[in-house]
């Protein structure tokens, strides 16, 4: 067990290194090996699946979804708009894997950014009633809720999603979620990775949502004050 | 069969090379069993010998020879040697080993040089007879072998040969195997010496070696050991085996291995076994109702073998079995047996977090004395071990008095260095917390008495610890009449322990009257640290513990594979760097270390953090740098170049730069060096 979580660890450091150089391929393609080498696991894997193989599966399709969404983020027109369905598209396939974790594990990352994708790709989304992401938006927020209460209370990427969930619900608490976070002293990257979510909703759903520019605001602000 | 069995005679040949020239040394052994060969150690004095068995049954030449590896080899001037075959000869049975014959008649047969056909180079048995007495004096006791055979003046070099031969006592005397040959008296052409029995015997591995063990053979995959009490209504065992199912413990051995408390003190080969067991256990579950003295011995014994999951549980209420409670194991989580519902919910959860903990956490313990045992000797040592002596022992009101008005003047004049210091645990000065100095003191003191009068739990654990962490035994002690232990919790067994029996007859502590102590007590103790006769009328010599042998077995088979000073230096270093900010501080940046919220503190972490990664690379590196580099470190170090290029990422420190492009250069060169020999595999 501990040979294939080792090599995964691997590639995903790799991986997040070429990410962090704008390598988008070369970030992609690590992940894509990482993921084969989790999937030849799973044919021999009791049911429900380890925690330690579900939890990997999940985190690195959000990688890959993460990477697709910064990739299209730089283009325009259909390869843009290719990009982001590929970036939701592992989102989603995180997701399912996401729903098992036990709580030790528990993960909103792949949840909260299926959401976000779909309103980057379709800000309209946002105004449409229940039956659409309106009531997955509700469920987020109400597992987050629960989560920070419990299990997840010193977890920063929690108050990353409860923040960015409350805004794409059109909340009026959603920048305290933000200050909480940074009562937590969360390393850089984190505000990086906030700001990454929320800067191009902020861009496409400003008019639907007035908070998303405060959020950014914020948001930098509190980035420099940790550095 | 208690005679000698010729067919059962054996030839060994020990090769070696020796400069490339191949050296062959050739003795005599005796079938113990099928593939069991004892014969004498300075056969094999070349190091890497390889052996060679030539048994008396079988058909062709060829089929009467086997190879063999060593399995055991006296210590010191033990010279003996047992060898394991790889055929199975014969269907023989252990024979009586004696050693309690000093001198009578004894009969021998061995592949001496004297009945050797040089010329056709082959081997013949000599047969030999004659009488016997013991060597005493000086050292050790030795057979003294008078034999009806002469070799002829100056030829005693054609003895040779004849080392390993089994000695048998014969009629019209007791019969047995008294001892061995290990050599010629150079004085006397018709004079052999030999090892005799009760040196073998003296050899708690030897005996572990020849006796079957009673608990058969231990699982191969991570077990369960279950210790149960003498006094137990309850189905440990069964419920344990339910819980095994469990899916938190996948991967464990499914029957739980049972190993009822008396059974382990009934002989000294059970104890071996036990300790043994508990070495090796994954898992330990010790049913601690009442504090039966042996469980808390066996407790103490396995809180310095093994770093493993220990869940105690008992049969009490957990506030009747909180209010008893020994002090040492205060801190151990117990569960109760009474609600049977929550006992199947906390007994998994317990071995399996338990697991998980010991997996991540260098520190996991689940009991006391593993670390402790284990701290450096104190700065005072030598100058003040020579001067003082731990005394475990009750601290009931009544006790105190005697110890203080009679038994510690007496103590005090008649041990050796005469004056000595008597350090209770309560009268421990170390800074340390009380259990950690009483745990350091037990594994560095030379000089420990205990005495085992009440029977008191505290005082067993604590012996079981002294005896599995010191090689010198400690002068066991105790009232006349106490010799039956009849304390406990709840329930007191009307009748005593059986137990306690088992007890004095293994260990045989010295027995003194309350009124007269010093009768009994001034012999051993101006003898020690020899220690006190082995028999005191209840137990043969055979019947008690050989010295040191709790610690000879525990030093044998405790896991020293995983002891931590072994861990290779990268593994060490990115296990520190990892308990820093985890595996993945990206998946999970809450930060670990207490107070990382300190910013000068976390910036300090963060490059001490850098600093292990780059540690970790280089050593891997100079591993890697070596022809023969193991495939597995190469793929370590190809993980680790990854991770280390990841942990350096944001720095803009112009070493940790240079260092990054190193890496990266590194990690081309590899794949460039790959990919010939990948694409030449492609094509095969």
């Amino acid at each position: 067990v501990t040979d294939y979580l080792d090599e995964v660890l691997a590639l995903k450091a790799s991986a997040k290194t070429a990410r962090d150089d704008s390598d988008w391929q070369e970030a992609i393609s690590d992940l894509q090996e990482a993921i084969d080498l989790l999937r030849s696991q799973t044919p021999e894997a009791p049911r429900p699946l380890p925690s330690q193989l579900a939890s990997e599966l999940s985190d690195t399709y959000g990688l890959i979804g993460g990477i697709h969404k910064r990739w299209g983020l730089n283009l325009d027109g259909e390869d843009r708009r290719r990009h982001l369905k590929e970036s939701v598209d592992a989102y989603d396939e995180g997701f399912w894997f996401e729903q098992v974790l036990p709580p030790n594990d528990a993960n909103t990352y792949n949840r909260v950014n299926r959401l976000v994708g779909r309103v980057l790709l379709d800000p309209a989304v946002l105004d449409k009633g229940s039956g659409t992401i309106a009531d997955d938006l509700q469920e987020a927020e109400n597992i987050l809720t629960e989560e920070i209460r419990s299990v997840r209370q010193k977890d920063p990427w929690a108050y990353c999603d409860l923040g960015t969930v409350r805004l794409l619900r059109g909340e009026s608490n959603a920048l305290s979620a933000f200050r909480q976070l940074d009562r937590l002293r969360p390393p850089t990257f984190v505000y990086d990775s906030a700001l990454t979510t929320l800067e191009p909703l902020s861009e496409v759903a400003s008019g639907l949502r007035p908070e998303l520019p405060q959020a950014v605001n914020l948001l930098q602000r509190l980035r420099r004050y940790s550095e | 069969m208690s005679g000698l069995d010729h067919e059962r005679i054996a030839l060994i040949v020990a090769k070696s090379a020796d400069n490339g020239r191949s050296q062959e040394v050739v003795g005599t052994g005796y079938f113990l069993t099928g593939n069991l060969v004892l014969t004498a150690r300075h056969i094999a004095e070349r190091p890497g010998c390889a052996f060679s068995v030539r048994a008396e049954p079988g058909g062709s030449e060829k089929s009467r020879w086997s190879d063999a590896v060593s399995c055991w080899e006296g210590v010191g001037d033990v010279d003996a040697m047992l060898l394991r075959t790889t055929r199975q000869f014969g269907d023989w049975e252990m024979p009586i080993l004696r050693g309690d014959i000093d001198e009578g008649e004894w009969e021998s047969a061995g592949y001496a040089r004297a009945a050797a056909n040089e010329k056709e180079e082959s081997r013949k048995t000599l047969p030999l007879r004659g009488s016997f007495g013991t060597s005493l004096g000086q050292g050790f006791a030795e057979l003294a072998l008078q034999t009806e055979q002469n070799i002829a003046p100056n030829w005693e070099a054609y003895w040779k040969g004849v080392s390993g031969a089994p000695v048998f006592a014969r009629p019209p005397g007791a019969q047995g195997m008294i001892g061995i040959i290990t050599e010629a008296n150079r004085a006397l052409s018709n004079c052999l010496i030999g090892l005799p029995t009760s040196r073998l015997l003296d050899d708690i591995r030897f005996r572990s070696i020849i006796r079957p063990s009673f608990l058969g053979s231990l699982p191969s995959a991570p077990w369960c050991l279950v210790l149960t009490p003498e006094n137990s209504a309850s189905d440990l065992v069964g419920q344990a085996g339910d819980v095994l199912k469990d899916p938190r413990l996948r991967g464990l051995h499914r029957d739980p291995i049972e190993i009822p408390v008396l059974e382990a003190v009934r002989s000294v080969e059970n104890w071996a076994a036990t300790l043994d067991a508990l070495a090796r256990a994954d898992y330990v579950i010790a049913d601690v109702t009442a504090f039966e003295p042996a469980v808390m011995m066996l407790l103490g014994i396995r809180s310095v073998l093994r770093r493993g999951v220990t869940v105690s549980v008992t049969a009490d209420e957990l506030t009747a079995h909180s209010s008893a409670v020994p002090f040492n194991v205060q801190e151990t989580r117990v569960l109760s047996l009474t609600d049977e519902e929550s006992f199947y919910e906390d007994l998994p959860r317990a071995l399996a977090e338990g697991a998980a903990n010991l997996a991540r956490d260098s520190n996991y313990l689940d009991l006391p004395a593993y670390h402790a045992v284990r701290s450096p000797r104190p700065e005072t040592w030598a100058e003040d071990d020579a001067k003082t002596m731990l005394v475990l022992c009750p601290f009931s009101e009544d006790y105190s008095d005697f110890y203080r008005r009679k038994l510690r003047p007496i103590i005090r004049l008649h041990t050796a260095n005469g004056g000595m210091k008597l350090l209770r645990m309560l009268d421990l000065k170390s800074p340390r917390l009380v259990g950690q100095a009483l745990y350091e003191q037990l594994r560095w003191s030379s000089w420990c008495v205990v005495d085992w009068t009440g029977w008191r739990p505290n005082v067993f654990f604590e012996l079981g610890v002294r005896l599995a962490c010191s090689e010198r035994d400690p002068l066991s002690i105790i009232q006349r009449g106490n010799a039956r232990h009849s304390v406990g919790v709840s329930g007191t067994p009307p009748n005593g322990l059986h137990q306690s029996d088992l007890l004095m007859q293994l260990f045989n502590p010295v027995e003194y009257d309350r009124m007269r102590p010093r009768d009994a007590l001034k012999g051993p103790l101006e003898a020690w640290p020899e220690p006190p006769a082995r028999t005191n009328g209840r137990a043969s010599k055979q019947q008690v513990l050989p010295s040191s042998a709790t610690f000879e077995v525990a030093q044998a088979s405790f896991w020293w594979e995983r002891d931590p000073i072994l861990t290779l230096p990268h593994v060490e270093q990115r296990q520190a760097a990892e308990s820093i900010f985890g595996k993945d501080p990206e998946k999970h940046p809450e930060p670990l270390i207490l107070f990382a919220g300190n910013d000068q503190f976390n910036a300090e972490l963060d490059a001490a953090a850098r600093e292990r990664w780059i540690a970790a690379w280089l050593y891997l590196r100079h591993l890697c740098s070596a022809d023969n580099a193991a495939e597995g470190i190469q793929a370590e170090l190809g993980r680790v170049s990854l991770l280390v290029i990841y942990a350096l990422t944001s720095s803009s420190d112009p070493r940790h730069v240079t260092l990054r492009k190193e890496i990266r250069q590194f990690l081309r060169s590899e794949r460039a060096r790959r990919a010939p020999q990948e694409s030449e595999g492609a094509g095969d």
